[in-house]
C-alpha cells in the first residue's frame, strides 16, 4: 500500500513536470522566433517524441534492470539539464537562427528538451515494471499510472500558464521543478538503499 | 500472441493516438470562431483531452482485466466514431444553448460535452490491447512502453498534419470525416485481432456509418450565403470576408477585425484613422512599417500619403484577403509573411514610423508586448520616429494599458495614450504613441489644418487628443520572464464577445 502510495507520487511529479516543461518551452524560445503554431507545433512534437523514445528505452531498462537506483538517476539527469537551460536557451536560439526558420525552431527546441523530456518520460513505464507484481492485474496498473501522470500533467499545465508563468516568472519556475525534481531523485535514492539494507 | 496480431494490435495503437490529438486540434477549429483561439480555449481543450483519456485509462484497464469479453471493445470505439460524426451537427447548438452560462464556462462545459465521450472511449483502447498482447510479466515493460511510444509517435503526425496541412487543404467539416472513417476502421481492426474475421456484428454496424461519413464528406456543403465572400480555414485560424450594406469586413476567428465602408473606401472604425495623425508629426513623408497587416486600413492611407511603406504578417491568408477585397496598392516585396519580432530583428532598414496593429482578436501575442521588444523597435526607428500601438483595453484604468504605457517609457520620454470611446469604463481602442520628440502639441496644431476640418472623423479625433493620459502607477512592467498581458488580454476578448457583436448576424460569423 506504502509503495503503491509512492508509485503514484512518483508518475505525478514526473507528468506533473512534463507538461510544465513544453509549457515554459514556449515562453525560454517564443521570444527568438514569435509565438505562433510552428512554434507550439515544435514544442509538442519534440516532446511527444521525446516521450515516445522515454516509454520505449524506459519500458526496455524497466525489463533489463528493475531498481530505484536506476530510476533516480533518470529524473536526477532531468533536474541537471533544466537547470542549465536559463543559461543555454539564447546563445543556443541565437545560434540555430542561422539555419531558416522552420528547422531553426525544430532544432531549438530538439536540444533544450529532448533529453529532459526522456528522461521522464521513462520513468512511468519503469514505475509500472516496478509495481506489477502479477499478470491479473497488469491493464489496471497499468491504466492507474497513466491517468495519474495524465491528471498531473493537466493540473500543471493549468497552474503553469495561468499562475506560474505570469505571476512568478519563467527563470523562478524553472528553478522549482529542478528543486522539485532532485528531491524526489534523493529520495528515491534513500528508500534503495534502505531496502538493499532490509534485504 | 502472432507477430501478425502484434503488427495490428501496434496499428491499431497508433490510429488511436491520431485520432486523440486530430480530434483535440480539430477541436480548436470547431469552437475558435466561437470563443476566440485564446489560450483559454486551448487550456479548455488540453484539459478535456487529457482528463477524459484518464479516465479512458482507469475505466479501461479495470474492464480489461474483469471481462475478456471482446465485444465491448469493438462497440465502444464504433460508438465513439459515431458520436465524432455528430459532433459538426451539434456544435453550434451546443454553444448556444450553455451560453446563459457565461462566455468562460459555455466554452469549457462545449468541449466537455461534445469530446469528453470519444476521447475517453479512445483512451480504454490501450489498456484493453495491452491486456491481450502481455503474456508473461517478464515482457510487460517492452511492450507497454512500445505501445505507448507508438500512440505518441501517431500523436506527433496528427499535430502537424492535422493543423499544416489537413485543415487548410480540406476544411475542418471534411477532416472530421475522415476521423470517423479512421474510427470505423479502428473497429474492424479490433474485431480481427479478437476473432480472426470482422464478419457479423462488426461488419454490420459499421458499414452504413463509413457509407454515411464518405456520403457526408462528398455531398456536404455549408449553406451558401452572398453575404459570405470567402472563407478560409488558414493555419492560423478561420478567415473570413463579409460583404454587408454598410461594407466590407475582415473576420479572424470569429471577431470583426476591420472593416472598410464600401462608398468611401475609408476604414469603418476609428482607431485607424487615428494611427494616421502619425502622419502629421513630420513634415514630409517618410517610412513606416506596419506590423500585423489585417485588411489593410492602417497602412493603405499612409501609403497614398505617398509614405514608403512596408509591412508583416505572420498570416499569408490575410495578405491575399487585403489585396483581393481591401484594396491595399503596397508591392509585394514590401509585405512580409512572418513574426513581427522577428522582422524586427532581422531587418536593416529604418523607419520614422512603426505601427504595432497585432494586439486584438483572439488575444495578444506576449512576445510583441515586452521591454524586449520596445527595445528592438526603438533601434529600428530614426530620431524623433514614433512608435504606435493600438491595444484593446477596458475602460481608462485598463492594467493592460497602463502596463504598455509604463513599459513604454523605460525607452521613449514621450508616451501617450488616445481613447476612442468618450465613455472612461468601456472596452475600446486606445491608440498609444512613444516617442522622444513631442507628440500631443504638435497633433493639436495639426488639427487647425483646413484639410483636417474636412475630415467626417474631426470632432472624434479631436475628443480623443482631448482625454489623453499617461501612464499611471499601478501599471507593471513586462517583459519576456514577467508578462501576464496575453491573460489579461483574454479577459477583454471574453468580455468583448459577450457584450458586443450583437450587430451582425452572427451565423456569418462562424
Amino acid at each position: 500500500m506504502k509503495d503503491s502510495l509512492m508509485h503514484y507520487g512518483i508518475v505525478f511529479t514526473t507528468g506533473a513536470s512534463i507538461l510544465a516543461i513544453e509549457i515554459l518551452g514556449s515562453r525560454m524560445i517564443g521570444p527568438y522566433f514569435g509565438i505562433n503554431l510552428f512554434l507550439w507545433t515544435a514544442l509538442l512534437s519534440i516532446t511527444l517524441i521525446a516521450l515516445a523514445l522515454g516509454y520505449f528505452f524506459g519500458g526496455l531498462l524497466a525489463d533489463y534492470k528493475p531498481s530505484y537506483r536506476v530510476l533516480a538517476t533518470l529524473i536526477l539527469i532531468a533536474a541537471l539539464w533544466l537547470s542549465i537551460l536559463p543559461y543555454i536557451t539564447e546563445p543556443l536560439s541565437m545560434f540555430s537562427r542561422n539555419f531558416g526558420y522552420k528547422f531553426s525552431v525544430m532544432l531549438t527546441a530538439l536540444c533544450l528538451f529532448t533529453i529532459p523530456l526522456s528522461c521522464l518520460g521513462c520513468v512511468t513505464p519503469y514505475v509500472l515494471k516496478l509495481s506489477v507484481h502479477s499478470l491479473d492485474q497488469v491493464a489496471t496498473k497499468a491504466g492507474d499510472l497513466y491517468a495519474f501522470s495524465t491528471v498531473a500533467s493537466v493540473l500543471s499545465a493549468l497552474a503553469t500558464g495561468f499562475f506560474f508563468i505570469p505571476y512568478v516568472g519563467v527563470k523562478e519556475l524553472t528553478y522549482l521543478l529542478v528543486l522539485v525534481l532532485t528531491l524526489l531523485a534523493t529520495l528515491l535514492y534513500c528508500y534503495d538503499t534502505k531496502q538493499n539494507k532490509s534485504i | 500472441m502472432t507477430q501478425k496480431k502484434l503488427f495490428i494490435a501496434g496499428l491499431l495503437i497508433f490510429l488511436e493516438g491520431y485520432c486523440v490529438l486530430s480530434l483535440e486540434i480539430l477541436g480548436t477549429r470547431l469552437l475558435g470562431p466561437a470563443f476566440g483561439a485564446s489560450i483559454n480555449l486551448w487550456a479548455a481543450l488540453i484539459a478535456v483531452t487529457l482528463l477524459s483519456l484518464s479516465v479512458g485509462y482507469s475505466i479501461g484497464g479495470r474492464l480489461a482485466d474483469r471481462y475478456k469479453e471482446h465485444t465491448m471493445l469493438i462497440m465502444m470505439v464504433w460508438f465513439s466514431a459515431l458520436w465524432t460524426l455528430i459532433i459538426p451537427f451539434i456544435k453550434k447548438e451546443t454553444v448556444e444553448a450553455l451560453s446563459f452560462l457565461g462566455l468562460k464556462w459555455d466554452m469549457l462545459l462545449s468541449a466537455a460535452l461534445l469530446f469528453t465521450f470519444p476521447l475517453t472511449m479512445l483512451g480504454m483502447v490501450t489498456p484493453f490491447i495491452l491486456r491481450t498482447c502481455v503474456n508473461t510479466l517478464s515482457s510487460i515493460g517492452y511492450i507497454a512502453g512500445r505501445f505507448y511510444a507508438i500512440s505518441t509517435v501517431a500523436s506527433v503526425f496528427a499535430a502537424i498534419l492535422t493543423g499544416f496541412f489537413f485543415i487548410p487543404a480540406f476544411g475542418t467539416f471534411n477532416v472530421i470525416m475522415a476521423v470517423v472513417l479512421i474510427l470505423s476502421f479502428m473497429s474492424l481492426l479490433t474485431a480481427y485481432i479478437y476473432r480472426d474475421h470482422i464478419l457479423g456484428l462488426p461488419l454490420t454496424i459499421n458499414i452504413p456509418l463509413i457509407l454515411l461519413a464518405t456520403e457526408l464528406m462528398v455531398f456536404n456543403n455549408p449553406d451558401h450565403d452572398q453575404r459570405l465572400l470567402e472563407v478560409h480555414h488558414s493555419p492560423y485560424g478561420e478567415v473570413r470576408v463579409l460583404n454587408l450594406n454598410r461594407g466590407k469586413f475582415l473576420v479572424l476567428e470569429g471577431e470583426v477585425h476591420s472593416g472598410i465602408n464600401t462608398y468611401t473606401n475609408q476604414s469603418s472604425f476609428l482607431y485607424p484613422v487615428l494611427f494616421q495623425t502619425a502622419k502629421d508629426l513630420f513634415d514630409q513623408p517618410g517610412n513606416g512599417l506596419v506590423i500585423g497587416l489585417g485588411a489593410g486600413t492602417t497602412i493603405q492611407p499612409f501609403s497614398d500619403a505617398n509614405w514608403r511603406m512596408s509591412a508583416v504578417e505572420i498570416n499569408p491568408v490575410i495578405i491575399d484577403m487585403a489585396y483581393k477585397h481591401f484594396g491595399i496598392d503596397i508591392p509585394d516585396t514590401r509585405i512580409h509573411s512572418m513574426d513581427g519580432r522577428r522582422f524586427l530583428f532581422e531587418t536593416n532598414d529604418s523607419f520614422d514610423a512603426i505601427l504595432m496593429d497585432a494586439y486584438g482578436g483572439s488575444g495578444i501575442p506576449f512576445h510583441l508586448i515586452t521591454q524586449e521588444v520596445f527595445e528592438l523597435a526603438k533601434k529600428r526607428l530614426n530620431t524623433n520616429g514614433v512608435l504606435g500601438l493600438n491595444v484593446i483595453g477596458d475602460g481608462w484604468d485598463s492594467l493592460l494599458v497602463h502596463s504598455t504605457l509604463k513599459t513604454l517609457e523605460l525607452f521613449f520620454t514621450h508616451v501617450t495614450a488616445l481613447p476612442t470611446a468618450t465613455k472612461r469604463d468601456n472596452i475600446q481602442n486606445f491608440i498609444i504613441f512613444a516617442s522622444d520628440a513631442e507628440i500631443i502639441p504638435k497633433l493639436y496644431n495639426s488639427l487647425r489644418n483646413p484639410s483636417s476640418k474636412n475630415n467626417v472623423y474631426h470632432h472624434a479625433i479631436a475628443r480623443s487628443f482631448k482625454n489623453n493620459f499617461s501612464s499611471k502607477p499601478f501599471g507593471k512592467i513586462l517583459t519576456d520572464n514577467y508578462n501576464p498581458a496575453d491573460l489579461w488580454g483574454d479577459e477583454i476578448n471574453f468580455k468583448t464577445r459577450s457584450t458586443g457583436q450583437k450587430t451582425i448576424d452572427s451565423s456569418l460569423l462562424w
